[in-house]
C-alpha cells in the first residue's frame, strides 16, 4: 500500500490520466483482500503447531482491540501474541500466505476485523485523491494524440491567421484549437502562439497543421531562399522597414 | 461561384494583418546580452521563458564573469517588429545553454541572418555559435557588446582572435539601447544582401 501510494504520488501532476484517480474507489476492496489482519492470522494457521489454535484465537481477539493501529504488518501482530511464539511466525509469514485460500483458515474468517480495519485507511486515500485533483496539468503531447511532428514543416516565424470558417465557434472543436483560433484573429507566428498558450513549440505545430488541414486557419510561410530575385526584394523590404523605425 | 467566394474570403483575411514574416537570430555565449538586445528592439515585451537560475545550474553555467546575472534563458526568447502593414520581423535569441542545441536548427532555417553577440571578457563563448552559422552557411555578423560603453579591444584584434574572415562585419554595440540594437539588425540584413549579391550577381 505504501508502495502504491508512493508510486502514484509522483504522478500527481497529471491529474486526469493518473491511475491513482480512477482506482481510488476500488482501493478499499483491494485492501480487504490483503489486509494485514489476515496475513497476521495466516502464520498462525501456517504454523500448524500444537498450540496454534490457542494462539490463533488469541490473535483474533487481539486485533479487535488494536484495530485503529491499522496497517500493522505481521510482526506487531506476532508481538502482541504471547512472546513464546513471536519468532517462529516471522519467517513463516510468506509461506503462510497461500494457505488461507487453500486450507480452512478458520481462524482467519472469524475476524470481521478487516472491514473495520480498512476504515482508518480511507481518510488517507481521500486526502491523496484531493491532492491529485488540485493539479490538472496534462502531458503536452496528450493534446496532439501523441504526435510530435506536424504533417509538414512549419517555421517558427510562419504566420497563422484564423480563416472565416475558423471564426465560427461551432466549427472549431477542442479547447486548444479554439484558443489558437481566438488568438490568431490577428496573424501571429508559431512562436508567439507557443508563448501565449504556454505550449511546447512542436505541440503548437501539430495543432496548427491540424487546423490548417481543416481549413480553419491560414498559414503564411516566409519561404525565404537565397539567390532568387523575390527573396532579394524581400530582404530589401526588411532593410527599408528597419531603417524607417 | 464557390471559388469566387473563397477568393474574397482569402482577401478579406489577408487585409486583416501581416502576411509576411522574416527572422533574425541572435546568438552568443551565456550572459553576452542576447535577451537584452532582443528586448531593446522589440515592440512588444519579449516573449520569453526565463527561469531563475537555481543552485543546481550555478555549477553548470559559468557566472564568474557576470556575477550579477540572476537568471538564465532556459528557452529561447524573441521579439517582434512590425516593419510594414504586411511585414513582421521576429528576432530570436538562441537558448543560452548547450543542452538546447536541438533548437538551433529550427531557429536557423529560413533566417535572413544571424548576430553573434560577443562579450570580449569571454571571447571563446562565441566559438560554438560562429561554428554553427559557418557550417550552416548562414550570413552572420559579430557584434561586440560594450558593457560599460567602452570597447576594450581593437575590432581587428577580435577578428583575429575569433579567426573569422574579413568579409564578416564586426561592429560594436550597446545591447541596451534601441538605436544601437537596431543598427545591429540593419548590419545583418545589409550583410545578407551583399553576400547574396556576391554569390548570385544580377
Amino acid at each position: 500500500m505504501d508502495a502504491w501510494d508512493r508510486l502514484h504520488q509522483g504522478t500527481d501532476r497529471e491529474g486526469l490520466d493518473s491511475p491513482a484517480r480512477f482506482v481510488l474507489n476500488k482501493k478499499p476492496l483491494v485492501l480487504q483482500v490483503r489486509v494485514p489482519g489476515r496475513t497476521v492470522l495466516g502464520p498462525a494457521s501456517g504454523g500448524a503447531r500444537p498450540g496454534a489454535t490457542g494462539a490463533r484465537s488469541g490473535a483474533a481477539r487481539v486485533p479487535g482491540a488494536r484495530a485503529p493501529e491499522a496497517g500493522a504488518p505481521a510482526t506487531p501482530g506476532a508481538r502482541t501474541v504471547p512472546g513464546r511464539r513471536a519468532m517462529p511466525d516471522g519467517p513463516g509469514a510468506p509461506a503462510a500466505r497461500p494457505v488461507p485460500a487453500g486450507r480452512g483458515v478458520p481462524g482467519a474468517r472469524p475476524a470481521p476485523v478487516p472491514g473495520a480495519r480498512a476504515m482508518p485507511e480511507e481518510p488517507a486515500h481521500h486526502a491523496a485523491g484531493s491532492s491529485v485533483r488540485t493539479r490538472m496539468i496534462m502531458r503536452p503531447y496528450a493534446r496532439t494524440g501523441g504526435r510530435t511532428r506536424p504533417d509538414y514543416e512549419l517555421a517558427l516565424e510562419a504566420l497563422v491567421s484564423t480563416s472565416e470558417r475558423g471564426r465560427v465557434p461551432q466549427a472549431v472543436t477542442g479547447v486548444q484549437h479554439r484558443r489558437i483560433c481566438g488568438l490568431c484573429a490577428e496573424p501571429r507566428s508559431i512562436a508567439e502562439i507557443a508563448a501565449y498558450l504556454n505550449l511546447p513549440l512542436n505541440v503548437v505545430k501539430v495543432l496548427v497543421s491540424d487546423l490548417d488541414n481543416a481549413g480553419l486557419v491560414m498559414i503564411h510561410q516566409s519561404g525565404l531562399s537565397f539567390g532568387d530575385r523575390s527573396s532579394r526584394e524581400f530582404m530589401d523590404r526588411v532593410l527599408q522597414g528597419l531603417r524607417r523605425l | 461561384m464557390g471559388f469566387g467566394e473563397f477568393d474574397s474570403d482569402a482577401n478579406t483575411s489577408a487585409a486583416a494583418g501581416p502576411t509576411q514574416s522574416a527572422k533574425i537570430v541572435v546568438a552568443g555565449g551565456f550572459g553576452a546580452g542576447k535577451t537584452t538586445l532582443v528586448g531593446a528592439v522589440s515592440e512588444i515585451d519579449p516573449l520569453t521563458t526565463e527561469a531563475v537560475m537555481t543552485e543546481a545550474s550555478v555549477s553548470v553555467d559559468d557566472v564568474s564573469a557576470t556575477p550579477n546575472k540572476a537568471t538564465t534563458t532556459v528557452a529561447m526568447d524573441f521579439g517582434r517588429l512590425s516593419l510594414d502593414d504586411d511585414l513582421v520581423l521576429y528576432v530570436f535569441g538562441t537558448p543560452g545553454q548547450h543542452r538546447f542545441w536541438f533548437m538551433w536548427d529550427d531557429l536557423a532555417v529560413g533566417a535572413i541572418g544571424a548576430v553573434v553577440l560577443v562579450d570580449t571578457r569571454r571571447l571563446s563563448d562565441a566559438f560554438p555559435s560562429i561554428d554553427f552559422f559557418e557550417n550552416r552557411n548562414l550570413p552572420y555578423i559579430v557584434a561586440i557588446n560594450c558593457f560599460d560603453r567602452l570597447l576594450h579591444h581593437q575590432i581587428e584584434d577580435v577578428r583575429h582572435a575569433l579567426t573569422i574572415s574579413d568579409s564578416v562585419p564586426i561592429i560594436a554595440c550597446d545591447a541596451r539601447e534601441k538605436e544601437s540594437a537596431k543598427q545591429v539588425l540593419i548590419t545583418v540584413v545589409e550583410h545578407a544582401i551583399n553576400r547574396d549579391r556576391a554569390l548570385q550577381p544580377g
